[in-house]
């Protein structure tokens, strides 16, 4: 449960009050355990010293956990309790302005607390204080001295800052404020509650002081009379911090705290700002896009709560201001000595990208909307940011954000376009002196990802325009601290976020990765960082540079947050302060306000160039001509056999959540079995391995049958065998396909021997004999024949060298083609276990590569799954069926790959594909096929579009059909609507479509 | 469901139109017969077979022929054919309606054979009657206790009904 400023009931502020004082004291107890606890009674101002402590009074009472009149008890007993003022006096350089300032006056009611003639009267002087210094104040919040009224009297302020930090270790926050009478110091009366509240966190905070005089009070006085006070506010100097990313440093870190902190800041900021009614200040740069609306006029005095509030007005004039670059900046064309075209679109993302870098028209000078311009009483003006509730009285500049992300869909060509800023957007020759200018850029990417990065920038650019190196393993040499200064440094620097992580953990310092401020920095498959509490995120953050880049085509992966990191790295004021974005997107969007979205779509507006391959451009045109894509969802229905499994998986399941033993770990496996499942039942069992390392050749088989007798006999029965395969079955009279082999060397066709066996059982008889000889045999002996294509002389065995991996197999291959006879190339015959039992899954997709392979022969097509045991068994069928067949996986090195790749678009011969989700996830190029077969579907669909945009993407010329297959009433299903619910979200935030969502919809979004 | 494709061929599909629809296993029936035996199927039912045996020689059915009536059943050849003799005949495994006691035709049938074995083992089984495995009991008995008399029987029976 976030506390937000915005809707806080007086309860609710006092508790958070009551956190970060704890927070202030233990923090106190741990920095500086004798800090405050010094008494000095002498009260003198020792702001001469240089350093400055809070003299506190000892006898100053204990408020912990005591009951709130008991506390008042006691505080009438120490009038003198309140700490006055001290000098202002610091060594710190700031605009001429004497502290206290006085900000402005407001009247605020009051209660006494003392009664009998001659206490106090109207006129009398007072100040206003928290009531306990506590005995261990921070030493960073001591910047005044001095107790009681006789320093008090030049400064004007009352309530030693002291005071704002820690109060009292348990127990519920009170927010009293004193009124303690100037001339003597007597604690005379407290504030009346319902104003107190923001003047205590004003006090704690050290923000403000309070001094005036009693407007109005009765007398003789009595206890809890009314009163009413007219008081001067004027802030201290601490509450300007010397610099303004000062505070955004301290409030950086992550916590919750810190963003309460800032938020009861803001609220109790704003409030004063609207009871004193602090004006614009009126000279303002009346030019000034940037509106700033005046502070006192958004308050509203009887709603507390709807101060502080960023209101929709208010984000307005974020969004305004941010919106004013506008992505229909033209197009433009990459500087010379760039080998590559742009296309239409990609000089679009140049200019975008361009603009964002060189100054993208925006004034430069300009205060930054987030800060308002305002005027204190005594004249000086100041800032104040309404977001953080910062104040500063220097005109803060806008951060500009130099950077962006990139998130064009997969295959829109982000690598050329990223590669054509970096040749075209270069900093100026002549500033090359600065130092502070850096000249080099880093570009961080996947390790997978290096070489073709550096490969692509080597061939994009005339070798004398741009110098690529890679900073990676021992290859480091060409990055360090002084790289700037030699003319030799090569301009584009690659790194992995593996090294980037590393350098990050073991030595920061020494690294010259974070020593150097780079001209740029450019993350790819900037998603890697969506964590933001990980290493990598964390490592590209620390980078320091003048422009930041993410490129990424899926910059929300699975949440919201994940956009954060972007923000962070990116370094978008104010969004990248996670308190900020925790207040504004996280804790909304998990209270299922859809303005959440708008937020972030508004954020994102400015930032991000995104085109989806189905994006038209003004004139109504394509933006990319790619070939049409139809993705089509075959649902197919499991066989008995299949849901009896899957049924029994899905019950134990429900028995885990019964017996209450459905913790993550057992259902994620279960889930995984299930899913598995719908694929195949052996990869439930792990065993899909052993069936395709069953698969043995005939003349292995033949050998153990035909042992002792002589090689003749053997190679006669191999020659018969394949023959008789080819022939037609002895029991349906037919050549069929799909020939099986018994013990005892009779063939029949597949279909006959299952008829025959089912029927068998059916009649009762459990053994199982050949229908020819009636030579009893056991089922397992069945083996199908597969017979390969003779492979054409010369040429490499494809199929071979797709079994595997391993260097074995193409040793087996080399052997193989040596000794066979230039004249006739014998077919190849492999058997394979008919104990394999294909799925419905196999089944389909067998089906459709039939049927592909008979309507479209030139057609190539890549088969996905997610498990590189479905592949295997994919392997089997795929061979039963006789269709070749290229597999790449994870489990195959970079050069294999390749390899494999090459051998896929070049040989005709090779119609499918088959590859893991994961392996060719990112990167890859496949356009040689146009058909996509998706096995199972992944939780995101992110993940699964990314492959298939390995098809259909660039380049590619024919239309592309995607066949998906879910299994029916199956946790597939289910995983289709998680897919919709993230890409809905998806398309919310970065598209411009959020708007045609309805709001119901939204909602089930959240679900 | 499908006919069995060894007997009766799909008639859509084949390039050209076979002019007989007939499968392998009948055209093949038909072009090669088994000497000593006859098998038409009907033209309007290819799937029931007129069968004409001759008596084997040095049996006591030479010189009969013997009609015989083969079906086919649907899930032919997963199931044995039906075969039954309509010539009245003299012998221990076949009875009075005709019906055959051959283990192939119930049991021991496996799809691998075919109407051209079935009909050669029962031509078998006229040579050489087996009374151990009766179907028609006072036949077998017959036969057991006074064989020449059986076998004289026969031959009567042959000449009587099987001219």
């Amino acid at each position: 449960m976030f506390v937000d400023g915005l809707e806080l009931t007086p309860e609710e502020q006092a508790w958070l009050r009551a956190s970060l004082a704890e927070e202030a004291a233990l923090a106190g107890d741990e920095d500086n355990g004798d800090g405050g606890a010094g008494p000095s009674d002498s009260g003198a101002g020792t702001g001469a010293s240089g350093r400055d402590r809070p003299p506190l009074k000892r006898q100053a009472p204990e408020p912990e956990s005591v009951h709130p009149l008991m506390q008042r008890r006691k505080a009438a007993a120490s009038a003198q309790d309140a700490a006055g003022p001290g000098s202002p006096g610091t060594a710190r350089q700031k605009p001429s302005i004497s502290f206290p300032a006085l900000l402005g006056e407001l009247t605020l009611p009051a209660v006494s607390m003392v009664r009998g003639p001659g206490r106090f009267a109207t006129g009398d002087a007072i100040v206003l204080s928290r009531p306990k210094p506590p005995p261990n104040s921070r030493p960073w919040m001591a910047g005044q001295t001095g107790a009681g009224a006789g320093t008090a009297g030049g400064s004007g302020a009352a309530g030693g800052p002291g005071a704002g930090s820690g109060r009292r270790s348990t127990g519920k926050e009170h927010t009293v404020v004193r009124i303690l009478l100037k001339k003597n110091g007597n604690e005379i009366g407290k504030l009346s509650s319902d104003c107190s509240g923001f003047i205590a966190t004003l006090l704690d905070q050290n923000l403000c002081s309070f001094e005036g005089t009693i407007l109005f009070a009765k007398s003789p006085a009595a206890i809890l009379d009314e009163m009413f006070l007219s008081v001067n506010a004027s802030f201290l100097e601490q509450a300007f911090p010397l610099s303004v990313h000062q505070q955004i440093a301290a409030t950086d870190d992550d916590g919750v705290e810190a963003s309460m902190h800032v938020a009861a800041r803001k609220l109790s900021l704003t409030r004063l700002f609207a009871r004193v009614g602090v004006p614009a200040f009126q000279e303002s740069d009346a030019a000034q896009v940037s509106t700033k609306p005046s502070a006192g006029g958004e308050g509203d005095d009887g709603n507390a709560s709807g101060e502080g509030n960023v209101t929709s007005g208010d984000l307005a004039v974020v969004y305004q201001r941010a919106n004013q670059l506008d992505k229909t900046v033209g197009s433009m064309q990459p500087s010379d000595g760039m080998l590559l075209t742009l296309r239409n679109y990609q000089s679009v993302a140049l200019a975008f990208m361009y603009a964002k870098e060189n100054g993208d028209g925006m004034d430069a000078e300009g205060v930054s909307p987030l800060w308002t311009e305002l005027c204190m009483a005594c004249g000086a003006k100041f800032y104040y940011n309404k977001f953080s509730g910062e104040l500063s009285l220097e005109a803060p500049r806008e951060i500009h954000c130099l950077g962006g992300i990139v998130a064009d869909e997969m295959g829109l060509g982000k690598t050329i376009e990223m590669l054509a800023l970096i040749h075209t957007s270069r900093p100026d020759r002549t500033a090359l002196q600065q130092p502070t200018l850096g000249k080099p850029m880093l570009l961080v990417c996947p390790l997978n990802l290096l070489a073709q990065w550096r490969d692509e920038a080597r061939r994009a650019f005339r070798p004398e325009t741009l110098s690529v190196e890679t900073f990676y393993g021992g290859d480091r040499g060409a990055v360090d601290r002084h790289m700037f200064a030699r003319a030799s440094t090569p301009l584009i620097i690659i790194t992995t976020y593996g090294t980037l992580a590393s350098e990050y953990t073991r030595n920061i310092d020494a690294s010259p990765l974070f020593a150097v401020h780079w001209h740029r920095v450019v993350l790819d498959e900037a998603h890697y960082i969506k964590e933001r509490a990980t290493r990598t995120a964390k490592s590209a953050c620390a980078l320091t540079a003048t422009n930041r880049w993410a490129v990424t085509g899926t910059p929300i992966v699975n949440k919201l947050d994940d956009i954060y990191s972007l923000i962070r790295f990116l370094r978008v004021e104010p969004w990248c302060q996670f308190s900020f974005w925790h207040s504004l997107v996280t804790a909304p969007f998990a209270r299922r306000e859809p303005a959440a979205l708008d937020v972030v779509q508004t954020i994102l507006e400015p930032l991000i160039i995104r085109r989806t391959k189905d994006m038209r451009n003004s004139d109504g045109e394509l933006v990319v001509s790619l070939p049409p894509k139809t993705v089509e969802i075959k649902y197919l229905e499991f066989p008995h056999e299949e849901r009896e499994i899957y049924t029994h998986l899905a019950k134990k399941l429900l028995e885990l959540k019964i017996i209450g033993k459905a913790d993550h770990l057992h259902v994620f496996q279960l889930l995984m079995r299930m899913r598995q499942m719908c694929d195949h039942p052996l990869l439930i069992k792990g065993r899909s391995r052993e069936v395709k390392e069953s698969v043995v050749e005939l003349d292995e088989l033949v050998e153990r049958y035909c042992q002792g007798m002589s090689s003749a006999y053997a190679a006669q029965v191999v020659g018969d065998i394949s023959e008789s395969s080819s022939r037609e079955c002895p029991i349906c009279f037919e050549s069929s396909d799909g020939a099986v082999l018994l013990p005892c060397l009779h063939v029949v066709c597949q279909p006959c021997i299952e008829d025959f066996v089912s029927r068998r059982q059916e009649s009762g008889k459990d053994d199982m004999e050949c229908p020819i000889c009636r030579k009893p045999c056991s089922e397992a002996d069945i083996m199908r024949i597969l017979v390969e294509a003779a492979p054409p002389q010369g040429q490499s065995q494809p199929r071979l060298q797709s079994l595997g991996s391993s260097e074995a197999d193409a040793d087996a291959e080399g052997a193989d083609a040596g000794p066979s006879p230039a004249a006739q190339p014998t077919p190849r015959i492999n058997l394979q276990s008919m104990s394999f039992r294909s799925s419905a899954k196999l089944s389909a997709l067998v089906q459709d590569l039939r049927a592909m392979r008979a309507a479209t022969p030139d057609v190539k097509a890549v088969v996905f799954s997610q498990w590189a045991g479905m592949l295997d068994l994919v392997e089997v069928v795929l061979k039963q069926n006789d269709i070749a067949f290229v597999r790449m996986d994870g489990s195959l090195p970079q050069k294999t790959r390749e390899n494999v790749l090459r051998q896929f678009k070049t040989d005709t011969r090779i119609p499918v594909l088959i590859a893991t989700l994961r392996s060719t996830g990112v990167g890859l190029n496949l356009i040689a096929a146009s058909r996509v077969f998706m096995l199972d579907p992944w939780y995101n669909e992110s993940v699964e579009n990314q492959a298939i945009d390995r098809v259909h993407r660039l380049g590619q010329t024919r239309e592309v059909f995607v066949t998906r297959y879910i299994v029916r009433d199956s946790v597939e299903e289910k995983m289709l609507a998680i897919q919709y619910r993230k890409s809905q979200l998806v398309g919310a935030v970065t598209g411009s479509d959020a708007q045609k969502l309805q709001l119901d919809e939204l909602m089930a979004l959240f679900d | 469901m499908a006919l069995p494709k060894r007997i009766i061929k799909a008639s859509g599909g084949a390039p050209h139109p076979p002019r007989c629809p007939m499968g392998a296993e009948t055209e093949r029936l038909i072009a090669e017969p088994a000497p000593g035996i006859d098998a038409r199927p009907h033209e309007d039912n290819l799937r029931y077979f007129d069968v004409v045996i001759n008596g084997p020689a040095q049996s006591p059915f030479e010189g009969g022929s013997f009609k015989l009536e083969l079906f086919l059943p649907e899930d032919y050849p997963m199931a044995p054919p039906k075969v039954r003799f309509l010539t009245k005949i003299y012998h221990p495994n076949i009875d009075k309606l005709g019906r055959i006691c051959l283990d192939i035709l119930k049991d021991k049938w496996s799809p691998a054979l075919q109407i051209r074995t079935v009909l050669l083992s029962i031509q078998a089984l006229l040579s050489a009657p087996n009374p151990d495995d009766p179907l028609a009991n006072d036949v077998a008995h017959h036969w057991k206790e006074n064989e020449k008399a059986a076998i004289q029987t026969a031959k009567e029976w042959t000449a009587l009904h099987a001219k």
